[in-house]
């Protein structure tokens, strides 16, 4: 009886064990130690940064929507199915999904690559960032060429 | 007499133009900088005298000298942007200018120039400022022997100490730039020279070029920043005689170069750097006269890189000196010195008689597994890296310098 209890008890630590081994969230930008994944630079601006996580659970990291855009671009197969993520503009710990997210661009943004996208949870707060830096609303669509 | 008239005509009219000086201090006729600036005419000269400011955002729309004499404290109470230069043909000199206010949405700096032309900034000091000097939209302007110095406490909150955004014809001389993001910072800015700068202790870059075509940068110090310089998105810049130094850290590079075209990199000291050089594609670059001495790798040329000359250079204690990651080799090497050539000189000519292969066996494995490192100097690792000097398999057969030097260059 004592035999199969531990048995039961090795097996489910087993099985949590290897469950822990799957990443289900991606990991956090580590601001100026972490370098871009597409051009190297250190992500030192985290409002502009953007993840792509991958299905395999691996996380890259990026300064800036268009690099997240050029890296999946680049690397299809390896990037297929994977989740995209860029930072909120008002709150750069907070991950948005980019197909939810509402955009506005402008050269006044000044992004890292010069993407000058900016991400937002919400219509009503990207209202008063896009009269604030004189930016244009755009959508997922559009910057996902 | 007609004459005398004339003269005394003519000597009256010029009195009318020359400049006034005007104090500013405690017991002197103004007694704030926004008074004085208030009352003056274009090229007057307004000195301001030792004390303490705290008057805000002061904002330059005269062409005005503003001298400060023994250092004059400009404080923006960590509220406000301290100086904003607006008008052209002004000189600010002398002041120490410290606490600016910090916020993203139009990045304050200590001293920022807005759209105009021969401005000069000498001679300051800039204390814990969110950006030290900013210049946008200029041309024309002189950055001359300033301290810039920030105290990088909440990561987000620290700017640039020189930050250049779409201007022309600048000259950065003299300066000295610690504890900033980047120590210098330039963004579309084209024809310019940075010379005679010492960047040292910033967060992230010592010096961060981006998509800034026909500048230069020569006999500049940059040491022990987060990751070196870097130069990106760029051509036709040319980097002379700087020295680039203890920049350690996985991620970290003497000169980082990215996308880089039609450039020089001549007479330049790499010392104690993770890697010396770091090239991602780069293409038509001439590396000449350069000492790679005591690095871990003293070059890492990505296989996007074609085109490059690596002309007479030192390589000098290098753990490795040159690294790659793919098979395909479109640069050349050529009269190099490598202190790891084990070749002869039958002839006598001071160049070796067989060619060398700089790239070992064991970088090749270390750049595609990094982990292997952990069989660095076992005597396997020896083995294999004699052997394939003897028959290369693993690397590039013509990855090779065909003239390699018998002695150093003194360079």
């Amino acid at each position: 009886m004592i035999k199969k209890n531990t048995s039961i008890f090795i097996l489910i630590v087993l099985f949590f064990s290897f469950c822990s081994c799957e990443q289900t969230k991606p990991d956090a930008i580590k601001i100026n130690s972490d370098n871009c994944d597409n051009c190297g630079m250190t992500i030192s601006n985290a409002r502009f940064a953007a993840i792509l996580f991958t299905k395999k659970g691996r996380t890259y990291k990026f300064d800036d929507i268009t690099c997240l855009l050029d890296y999946r671009n680049d690397n299809r197969e390896k990037t297929v199915g994977a989740a995209l993520y860029v930072s909120n503009f008002l709150n750069d710990k907070q991950l948005l999904p980019v197909e939810t997210a509402i955009y506005i661009k402008g050269d006044n943004l000044k992004s890292p690559m010069g993407g000058n996208i900016a991400a937002f949870e919400n219509k009503k707060s990207a209202d008063t960032c896009k009269v604030d830096f004189a930016a244009e609303f755009t959508d997922w669509n559009t910057i996902n060429k | 007499m007609k004459r005398l008239i004339a003269i005394l005509l003519l000597t009256s009219t010029t009195c009318f133009l020359y400049a006034k000086t005007h104090e500013v201090g405690k017991d002197k006729v103004y007694k704030s900088i926004k008074s004085a600036l208030a009352k003056i005419h274009n090229g007057d000269t307004i000195n301001v005298y030792e004390g303490i400011y705290k008057e805000g955002n002061i904002i330059i729309d005269k062409e005005v000298a503003l001298i400060g004499i023994n250092f004059p404290i400009l404080d923006g109470q960590k509220k406000y942007e301290i100086l904003s230069v607006k008008s052209a043909n002004t000189l600010i000199s002398g002041f120490r200018v410290q606490h600016s206010g910090y916020s993203t949405l139009d990045d304050p700096g200590g001293i920022k120039v807005y759209n105009t032309k021969n401005v000069s900034i000498c001679n300051n000091i800039l204390d814990d400022n969110f950006f030290g000097i900013y210049l946008q939209y200029c041309s024309n302007c002189i950055v001359k022997n300033n301290s810039i110095i920030s105290y990088g406490i909440e990561e987000q909150k620290i700017g640039n100490g020189i930050h250049c955004w779409k201007s022309d014809s600048l000259q950065i001389i003299g300066n000295k730039v610690s504890g900033h993001r980047d120590g210098i910072y330039f963004e579309f800015v084209t024809n310019s020279v940075i010379w005679r700068n010492i960047s040292d202790g910033n967060i992230r870059y010592g010096l961060h070029f981006m998509f800034s075509n026909n500048d230069s940068y020569i006999s500049n110090i940059f040491r022990n920043n987060g990751a070196g310089v870097a130069v990106m998105f760029t051509n036709k810049v040319k980097m002379f005689n700087n020295i680039f130094e203890e920049n350690w850290g996985d991620a970290a590079y003497g000169l980082f170069l990215k996308e880089i075209s039609d450039s020089f990199i001549f007479g330049n000291k790499f010392i104690r750097n993770t890697s010396g050089i770091h090239m991602e594609g780069t293409s038509r670059i001439k590396v000449e006269r350069n000492i790679f001495e005591s690095n871990g790798w003293g070059m890492k040329i990505q296989a996007s890189c074609m085109d490059n000359e690596i002309v007479s250079n030192n390589f000098i204690g290098n753990t490795f000196d040159i690294s790659t990651n793919g098979s395909l080799v479109l640069n050349t090497f050529n009269g190099n010195y490598w202190d790891k050539y084990e070749g002869y000189d039958l002839d006598k000519d001071k160049i070796g008689d067989i060619p060398y292969h700089p790239l070992s066996l064991f970088s090749v494995i270390v750049e595609n597994n990094p982990p292997a490192m952990l069989l660095f100097r076992s005597f396997m690792v020896t083995l294999l890296d004699k052997s394939e000097k003897i028959m290369p398999s693993l690397t590039p057969d013509n990855f090779i310098d065909n003239t390699p030097l018998m002695h150093s260059l003194k360079l």
